[in-house]
This record gives C-alpha cells, sequence and structure tokens, in this order.
C-alpha cells in the first residue's frame, strides 16, 4: 500500500467513493435479486424457481449437518474446559518440558478412575504443550500479565454494571493483575459519573487499580457511538499503564458492554490462550457469548433467538482460520495500540476492530476461540410488543457489520500484502455470511412454497410439482433430526438453577424451538435485509442502546 | 484437531452435495434410470384421490402398497389400466394416459356404494318439489291442486301442509313453477277458475306476496327476478320489458321498449336492445349506464344467432378480471361477453357455474349433451387465438334436465329422463355412472357441501335422500 489504509467510512478520493458505494450496495443488491428473482420465477417459470429451492434447500439440509455436528463437538469441547484448572495449565506451560511428564501421570491417574472429560482435557492439554514446545514458543511468566477491562456504559446504571464488577472480583485469576476501566459518557450526566465513581470507591481496592474514563461529547469527526467512547478511554488506559511501567506486550484488554459477567474462568483461560499463543500480539481472544442473565424471565422467541446465536458462535469457534470478533471479546493491548484503537465512527465496532487489525497487519491477524463464557443479558422490555421492537432493532445493529464489506473490499484492493487466496476466502465468507442471514429464512419459509401455492395449472400438472414438495418434506423432516440435537444442547446450555423446573415446564422450554421458522425469519433474517437495504440506500445507522431489563439480580458466576 | 476435523469433513461433504443434488433435482423433473434399456426416462405419475378414502390401487394388475390418497410415481410413459377397490363400494376401472414429466390426476374417484345409505325423508307420495333446500326445508306439492303443498322440515323431520293456507288453492291446479337458485321467492302457475294465473309465493313467510295475474300477459317470452331480493319481478313480452312490485303491488311499470334480453342480478338490470347495445340500470329500469361501447361487435355477435329474447347471466370475474356476461337465447343458444362468444349455436337449456372453482368455470347441456367451458384456463390448442377451455363431456343423452357441479366441481351429477348419473370430468374417457332411477316427471335436489342429494323413488314417489360420496 502507498499509504495506510484508513479503516474509516470517511473517504478522500473520488475513486475511494466510487468503492465504498460500490460495494456497500452489492450486499444488498445480490440479497434483494435472490429473493426478488426466485419470487418472480415461482410465477412466471415454477419449474426452474422449483429446482433452485431444491438445491437451496438440499444445500441448507448439508449444511445444517455441517453446523450441528460441528455444535455438538464444539459444546463437548466446552463441556469439558469447563472443568479446567487454567491456573494450573498456565503454571504447567511456564514449566515447559517438565509438565509433560506430569500431564502423562495425571491423564493415566484421571483414565484409571473413568474421568473421560479430566482424561480428554489433560490429552489437549498435552498436545498444546507439546506443539508449544515443538514451536519453542517463548511463553511469557503467569505473574507478568495483566489484564484490562474496559466496561463501555453508555446509559446504564450500576445495578446492570455492578454484577460484572463482581465477577471480577471473584475470578480465579488474581484481582490484583485486573485493572477495570469503565468508560462513561459525558453526555450522560453528572449522575452517571457519580456513579461510576462509586463504584470505583467500592471496587478499587479489590483489584490493580480502578480507572474512570469520561468520553468527551462533540469530538469533531467522531460518532455516537461505543467505539469512540472505548477508544478515548483505551488512550487513558494506555498512559496509566505507562505511568506504571507496565509493558503493553504483556496486557490483554478485554472490552465488555456493560452487562457482561464473565465466568470465574475467563480471565485464567485468556491468559492461558495468550500465553501459549505464538504470535499473542497480534491476535483476538473470542469467547462464547450466553445471554444467561435474564434470559429465563426474557419472552420465549427471545430465548430462541439468543440461543441460537450463542450456536452460531460455538460453531465459529470450531473454525478459527475464518473467525471473526463478535460482541465482547479480548485482544492484546500492544495491537489495540499499533493498529489505532477501535474506529470512532462505525457502529459495528466488535467486528470492524478484527478487520482493522488484519488490514493493518496485512493479513497476519487472527482471532483465537476461546471455549469459556460470558454472559449479557437478553434484550427485554417492559411489554411483548416493546421487546419485539428492541430486539429487532438490536439485531439490525448486529447485521450492520455489513458495514465493514465496502471499508474492507476498499483495503483489500489496494493492500498487496495478503494473499490473493486469503482475501477471496474472506470475501466470500463476508459475503455469504451476509446474503445467506437476509435471504435464507425467506427463502425456506416463504418463498420456497410459492411455486406450489401460486402454481398455474401447467405446473401443477407437471411431475416436479409433486416431487418437489415430497423432497422439501424429506430435506424438513432430516433437519428436524437438528433441531433435536439442538433443543436438547440449548436445556444443557441454560443456566442451572437451584430452584426445580416442572416438568411441563421443560416441555414448555423445548416446545417453543418451534418458534424458529417464525423468529429466524422475522427476527434475524429481516432485519439483516433492512441493515443492508440501510446500506444500499447510503443511510447511517442510529446507534441505540437495547433496553435490557432484569427482574432478579444476575446469577453470580 | 476441530479445524482438521472441519476441513475433512467439508471436503467430503462437498462432492456429496454435487451428486445428491443433481440426483435430487433429476428425481424432481420425473427422471428415472430403466435398468432394462439402461437409460434415462422421464417419468409421469398419477394422483388419486377417493371418495371415501383409504381405497387399494390396482395398477396394471400390480397392488399399490399405499391407500389412497397416493400418488403413484415412477412410471414410465404409456397405458395402465387402473383399478380402485374398496369394501362395501363397486369397484372403479378406467385406463388411464400417463405422459412424460406429467401428473395424471384422478382427484377425486368417487365410489359408488353397494348399498347406498338412503334415508326415507317422506312416507308421502309427491309429485315434485322446488329444486332447492330452503332453510333445512323442502317444499313438495303431492297432487295436482296448489292446496296440497307441504313444507319438509329436514331438521325437526316434521311435514306440514302449508298449501290449505293459500288464498284460492283448493280450486288452483298447478301447472308449473319458476323458480331462481337462492331466491326466497317462487313463481306458481296455476289454472284457477278457467284462467291461468301467476302467483308469486314467499317461501320465508310462507305465503302468497302477489298475484301477477291482472297484468302478465300469458304469453310472456320470460321472467326473471333478483335471487336475493323479492321485491321486483320483470318480465318481457315482444320487446317491452315491464317490472312488477311484488311488495307494494303497485300497478307494473313499463321499463323499457325496444328490449331484446334481460337479466337482473343484485340490484341491477342488464337490458340487451334490439339495436345490440347492452345497459345497466337499477331496479327500477333508472340511471341507465352503457356496457358495450362498440355496437358493431355485438350486432356481429348477436346477429349471427337468430332469437326472440335473450336471458342474460352476470358472472363473478376471478382476480382481476371483469365479470362475465352470458346470453342465453330461447332457442338454446349461448353466447359469452368473452371469446370465443359462441359458446353453443343451439338446444342449451339451462347452464350452471362452478360453486368451489369460482364462477367462471361453467357447465351447460342440452337434451343430449353436458359440456363445459372454464374461463379461467386458456385452451392450448387454438393457434391465433386464445379463448377459454371448452370440453363436451357427454353426447348420449336423451333428455337431460339437470346438471351439477358435484365433488369439488370434479363430476357432474345430472338428470337424464329418469335416471341419475354421475359423470367424471377430469381425465378422458369420461365416465358416466347411473346412480339411482327417480320418479317421471321430476328432478333432484343436491347439496355440495354434504355431497347428498334428494329426489322421489321411482316406486312410489317418496321423498329420499342420498349421499352421494363419503368424502
Amino acid at each position: 500500500m502507498n499509504r495506510p489504509f484508513v479503516f474509516s467510512h470517511a473517504v478522500r478520493t473520488p475513486q475511494d467513493y466510487f468503492w465504498e458505494r460500490f460495494f456497500g450496495i452489492l450486499p444488498g443488491f445480490l440479497s434483494w435479486a435472490i429473493l426478488i428473482g426466485i419470487t418472480l420465477f415461482s410465477f412466471t417459470r415454477p419449474l426452474y424457481a422449483a429446482v433452485v429451492i431444491i438445491a437451496i434447500d438440499i444445500f441448507w439440509l448439508f449444511r445444517i449437518f455441517y453446523m450441528t455436528l460441528f455444535l455438538v463437538l464444539a459444546y463437548a469441547v466446552l463441556a469439558i474446559e469447563k472443568e479446567t484448572d487454567w491456573i494450573e495449565r498456565c503454571r504447567l506451560l511456564e514449566k515447559g518440558q517438565r509438565a509433560l511428564s506430569i500431564l502423562r501421570k495425571k491423564r493415566w491417574l484421571v483414565g484409571k478412575r473413568g474421568k473421560i472429560k479430566r482424561w480428554f482435557d489433560f490429552k489437549n492439554q498435552e498436545r498444546e504443550l507439546r506443539e508449544a514446545l515443538r514451536r519453542k514458543i517463548r511463553v511469557p511468566s503467569f505473574d507478568s500479565i495483566y489484564h484490562v477491562v474496559l466496561i463501555a456504559a453508555a446509559r446504564e446504571g450500576a445495578e446492570v454494571i455492578e454484577p460484572g464488577l463482581e465477577a471480577l472480583s471473584c475470578s480465579r485469576f488474581p484481582a490484583q493483575r485486573i485493572l477495570p476501566v469503565l468508560a462513561i459518557e459525558e453526555r450522560a450526566g453528572a449522575q452517571q459519573l457519580e456513579m461510576a465513581e462509586g463504584l470505583c470507591r467500592k471496587y478499587r481496592r479489590h483489584f490493580f487499580d480502578f480507572l474512570v474514563a469520561v468520553h468527551p461529547d462533540g469530538i469533531p469527526g467522531e460518532a455516537r457511538v461505543k467505539g469512540a467512547n472505548a477508544t478515548c478511554a483505551a488512550k487513558q488506559t494506555a498512559r496509566f499503564l505507562e505511568e506504571k511501567k507496565i509493558p503493553f506486550e504483556h496486557v490483554v484488554l478485554s472490552c465488555f458492554d456493560a452487562d457482561t459477567i464473565p465466568s470465574a474462568n475467563y480471565f485464567a483461560a485468556l491468559t492461558y490462550h495468550f500465553m501459549r499463543h505464538p504470535n499473542r500480539t497480534r491476535s483476538s481472544f473470542q469467547p462464547i457469548p450466553v445471554y444467561h442473565n435474564n434470559i429465563l424471565e426474557a419472552p420465549a422467541f427471545v430465548r430462541v433467538l439468543e440461543t441460537g446465536s450463542s450456536f452460531f458462535q460455538l460453531v465459529e469457534a470450531t473454525n478459527p482460520e475464518k473467525l471473526v470478533t463478535f460482541s465482547s471479546h479480548s485482544m492484546s493491548f500492544k495491537a489495540l495500540v499499533e493498529i489505532g484503537y477501535w474506529p470512532v465512527d462505525m457502529i459495528s465496532d466488535d467486528s470492524a476492530i478484527f478487520w482493522k487489525a488484519l488490514i493493518h497487519y496485512g493479513g497476519d491477524y487472527r482471532v483465537v476461540p476461546m471455549y469459556v463464557t460470558l454472559s449479557m443479558d437478553v434484550v427485554t422490555a417492559d411489554s411483548v410488543a416493546k421487546t419485539l421492537v428492541s430486539v429487532y432493532r438490536q439485531k439490525k445493529r448486529w447485521a450492520w457489520g455489513v458495514e465493514n464489506f465496502p471499508i474492507v473490499m476498499r483495503a483489500f484492493i489496494q493492500e498487496k500484502r495478503i494473499s490473493f487466496a486469503s482475501k477471496l476466502r474472506y470475501v466470500i465468507k463476508l459475503l455469504e455470511m451476509h446474503i445467506s442471514w437476509a435471504t435464507l429464512g425467506f427463502l425456506m419459509t416463504l418463498i420456497g412454497w410459492l411455486p406450489a401455492i401460486f402454481a398455474g395449472q401447467e405446473f401443477s400438472n407437471s411431475v416436479v410439482y409433486y416431487n418437489s414438495s415430497r423432497i422439501t418434506g424429506l430435506i424438513f423432516n432430516l433437519a428436524s433430526t437438528a433441531l433435536v440435537i439442538t433443543i436438547i444442547l440449548s436445556h444443557l446450555l441454560l443456566p442451572k438453577r437451584k430452584t426445580h423446573y416442572p416438568f411441563s415446564k421443560r416441555i414448555l422450554l423445548a416446545l417453543e424451538w418451534l418458534l424458529v421458522p417464525l423468529v429466524f425469519t422475522f427476527l434475524s433474517c429481516l432485519p439483516a435485509l433492512d441493515a443492508q437495504t440501510c446500506l444500499m440506500a447510503g443511510r447511517a445507522l442510529e446507534f441505540r442502546i437495547s433496553e435490557k431489563k432484569r427482574k432478579k439480580m444476575a446469577p453470580k458466576p | 484437531m476441530l479445524l482438521l476435523l472441519r476441513k475433512i469433513i467439508f471436503y467430503l461433504l462437498l462432492p456429496l452435495y454435487f451428486l445428491v443434488a443433481p440426483y435430487a433435482i433429476l428425481y424432481a423433473l420425473g427422471y428415472i434410470f430403466n435398468p432394462a434399456g439402461r437409460e434415462l426416462f422421464k417419468a409421469g405419475l398419477i394422483s388419486i384421490t377417493t371418495y371415501p378414502k383409504s381405497a387399494t390401487v390396482f395398477i396394471g394388475g400390480k397392488r399399490y402398497s399405499k391407500r389412497t390418497p397416493a400418488t403413484i410415481r415412477d412410471l414410465l410413459p404409456g397405458i395402465y389400466p387402473v383399478r380402485i377397490t374398496r369394501k362395501g363400494y363397486e369397484p372403479w376401472e378406467k385406463e388411464i394416459k400417463v405422459e412424460p414429466e406429467k401428473a395424471a390426476h384422478l382427484d377425486p374417484v368417487v365410489l359408488l356404494p353397494k348399498r347406498p345409505e338412503e334415508e326415507v325423508i317422506s312416507n308421502q307420495s309427491y309429485r315434485n318439489f322446488i329444486p332447492e333446500v330452503k332453510d333445512f326445508k323442502i317444499f313438495a306439492w303431492e297432487g295436482e291442486s296448489l292446496s296440497t303443498l307441504r313444507k319438509i322440515d329436514l331438521f325437526f323431520k316434521k311435514e306440514t301442509l302449508i298449501g290449505a293456507k293459500i288464498p284460492d288453492a283448493e280450486e288452483a291446479a298447478l301447472l308449473d313453477f319458476l323458480y331462481k337458485k337462492g331466491s326466497e321467492i317462487v313463481f306458481f302457475k296455476v289454472r284457477h277458475n278457467g284462467k291461468i294465473k301467476f302467483w308469486a309465493y314467499d317461501l320465508n313467510r310462507e305465503k302468497r306476496s302477489a298475484d301477477l295475474s291482472p297484468w302478465l300477459p300469458e304469453d310472456f317470452q320470460f321472467m326473471d327476478w333478483d335471487s336475493k331480493s323479492a321485491d321486483y319481478a320483470y318480465a318481457l313480452k315482444k320487446g317491452v320489458l315491464t317490472a312488477f312490485d311484488l311488495r307494494r303491488r303497485n300497478p307494473p311499470v313499463e321499463i323499457a321498449q325496444g328490449v331484446k334480453g334481460f337479466g337482473v342480478k343484485h340490484s341491477r338490470l342488464y337490458i340487451l336492445r334490439e339495436d345490440a347495445t347492452l345497459i345497466q340500470t337499477n331496479k327500477r329500469g333508472q340511471n341507465p349506464k352503457p356496457l358495450f361501447g362498440d355496437t358493431t361487435v355485438t350486432r356481429k355477435i348477436f346477429g349471427r344467432t337468430p332469437a326472440a329474447f335473450y336471458r342474460i347471466e352476470r358472472l363473478k370475474g376471478e382476480f382481476f378480471q371483469k365479470d362475465l356476461l352470458l346470453f342465453l337465447s330461447d332457442r338454446g343458444a349461448l353466447v359469452s361477453s368473452r371469446l370465443p362468444y359462441y359458446i353453443a349455436a343451439a338446444g342449451v337449456r339451462n347452464f350452471q357455474h362452478a360453486a368451489r372453482s369460482g364462477e367462471e368455470k361453467m357447465l351447460f347441456w342440452t337434451g343430449r349433451q353436458i359440456g363445459a367451458v372454464d374461463f379461467t384456463k386458456e385452451a392450448t390448442e387454438n393457434f391465433f387465438e386464445k379463448g377459454p377451455e371448452q370440453h363436451t363431456f357427454y353426447e348420449n343423452g336423451r333428455d337431460i334436465r339437470q346438471a351439477f357441479w358435484a365433488c369439488e366441481d370434479s363430476h357432474i351429477l345430472f338428470v337424464d329422463e329418469d335416471k341419475v348419473f354421475l359423470l367424471e370430468t377430469q381425465t378422458a374417457p369420461y365416465l358416466a355412472r347411473e346412480v339411482v332411477r327417480i320418479a317421471p316427471s321430476s328432478g333432484i335436489i343436491y347439496n355440495e357441501g354434504s355431497h347428498t342429494f334428494y329426489y322421489l323413488d321411482a316406486v312410489h314417489r317418496h321423498l329420499i335422500r342420498r349421499r352421494l360420496a363419503d368424502s
């Protein structure tokens, strides 16, 4: 590249503007073309439409089985690593070669006692240690690692933020090397500052320190987005770390939402992954987001939707080569500083930071999946109707990650360090993901049935009319086995309560998965299509804070 | 390791998809592999539903594993003898032609019971009845006198003599009656004191509502009224259209002159003039609105078929289509407002639109033939012009008096002389099976909702209800 690429929608040259608009229009155009094309075909050429729909249905059947298989495997890893003693792992990693014999012995002992999970855990650890030794990774000392936890709050009160801080203080990782940074907005008012300072006073003694960063309002070039707030706080943190002479390469930053509650193992696991990674300062670390803070209080459709999101992340975790950061996650603080922090004019800061880092380092940047959970709130409001609206807006904001596409494409055009094959892989993944997101629900639940519903006499007298509906029925039956597996896993994943669920409640929880077609179409696909259409039209999305309510305090980790 | 596994499975599934998807698409298109000839064939299929369900299907002598409703797939093109049997029902047989990529529909096949389910509604001997069940009531008469008119309540299973309450009914000999489906009025033509009279009888109130005799000429050509409202009746004689106020019993009013034909529906009067203009007015003949702008077309149409008068019927158009107008002349010429205009040249006795498929699907009959026109479908044989699909289903009639669409418009139930037949209309050849013999000079009442019909038995002229099909 001749000049450093600026990861932003703000373009400087007419050529950049052209490509920005072209690639901004492309995803939406393709989505609409698919939907309208197949709809029109259903009326004018129902035979061709039926053939295309069969091909799409079979594709998705294969994909569902593929994803379900890896969902089960990922869940198995999650279940195994839930009981992992990560601190011990870090210590063993420091020991290097000497740790191998310890691990072999432990593995033999647990194998003898029939503890399969632990056996796999030790086996896995042994494998990772061998790899680290083989690659001669210079493992930093466990005691030299610090964690910065940046909590971005817009207007959330202490009742939302405090459980997260409580969880941090109870973390298995030594809290004395955790630095919470509460990033608040100036425009939220004095009450917000007072709340932040109150939390600071209450929790400072538990941690290394506690920073409150106030993001000034109205800075030119910034939009009212979380990224701008987080960037301001991160810069303040950088100055603090410099004062304390803590090297950035030993610091891991975790950027959390106000309602994020990390599991007790989170930072220990994060430290381990950070220590063992050969390229730790060019990596992000992606946990599995779950929405357990208030999921059981939410309406059924919200529960189905958010569990589906968690499952999607679980499946994505099995393919680290194409993993992109999402929601609350962690990364090397050094990398954050080098790439220039988050974009300050983009809503989708969680995914944008990955692309920015990827482009900055010429493709030498990866996301490391971690099979540990971060719990957040689901969107709920006072009424079902308001909840529907809030959920829709949240999903639209998630789908607004498509705003990265034109920027990434412009960068790829200029960037010579990234191989063509890598670029192609990323582009296909991005485009396929967003187009599938916006179209699949409509194709499977609505448009797919149009040839049969509006079949003229000629088509309804054809063999295709009968056979295609038979094939579609068979595909749906086969896909329902995947649904059964999903229902079982959703039950296993739900937070365990001390109160016993009656059988009727469990049946209802299972039956709500029958909402999948409706929920998927109208609360996932439709917002995605909406977001892509806004991008096509060149309209910026307004950042809104999702309404989240908890009837009870979030469960302790 | 998961990553490695993912790659392995991906590269296994990818070629598998490119094997399975084309196979599924070929199967969907009807391609099958014929091991005998080692070649790909385009197969056809036969879709069968029956009334009643769970019938056994034999294709070419071989029993099909699944009972009806069934779809027999993967059939090589050709002619297949199909036999359908069910315990307690007459077997049904037909040769069906299977074409490549096409589905032959037998939907539904009505199996006739060996012992039909019949119920004797009344042990009285009747001469005839009004051909419609009105609010669970049938109106029938026993003898020549109008005073023998009875009301048979099907719900409470009660018969009431109502004719005696009609003034002067005792001396009135019933000659004929005029009835329109859905109407609350019936017109009885009686001979009373040596004179021919026309009495309007309100079936809801069960009383004589008007005597049109003072004004209605005996030799009027045609009479019509709105079946939905009983306030006006209209009669045509030698080009003069007269309206009769049945409620207020005012003297009749001359609506128009130079009238060639008319019809009335939903409080609108449609008048075809002798100069071939067609207008629409309100029920009093006011506020005329022309319907056809170009009289050169209508002159050609109506000039071709000599007729004294036309009966006009307006049928509801499907979706965005305009409504359809039908013209039935005194000589039985049937003309429509849509191409190809002429449906039959002469002899048509009546027509009836489908109940389920919409009013644009219509059957008509002469004394010998039964045919149907479907204005919603375009005939594929026409090369230069597209017109509606037209079929002749039956040509062996002697005196076809009534015909009804039956079993979701898949069959036609008709009365020929004193026999009732059930005619299939889906696949040629169109089989007509005799269902029952009825009393001479009587008709039937068919109820599509319950697939039952009422008739007078041939021997005792008792009113019988019979189930046509078990759906």
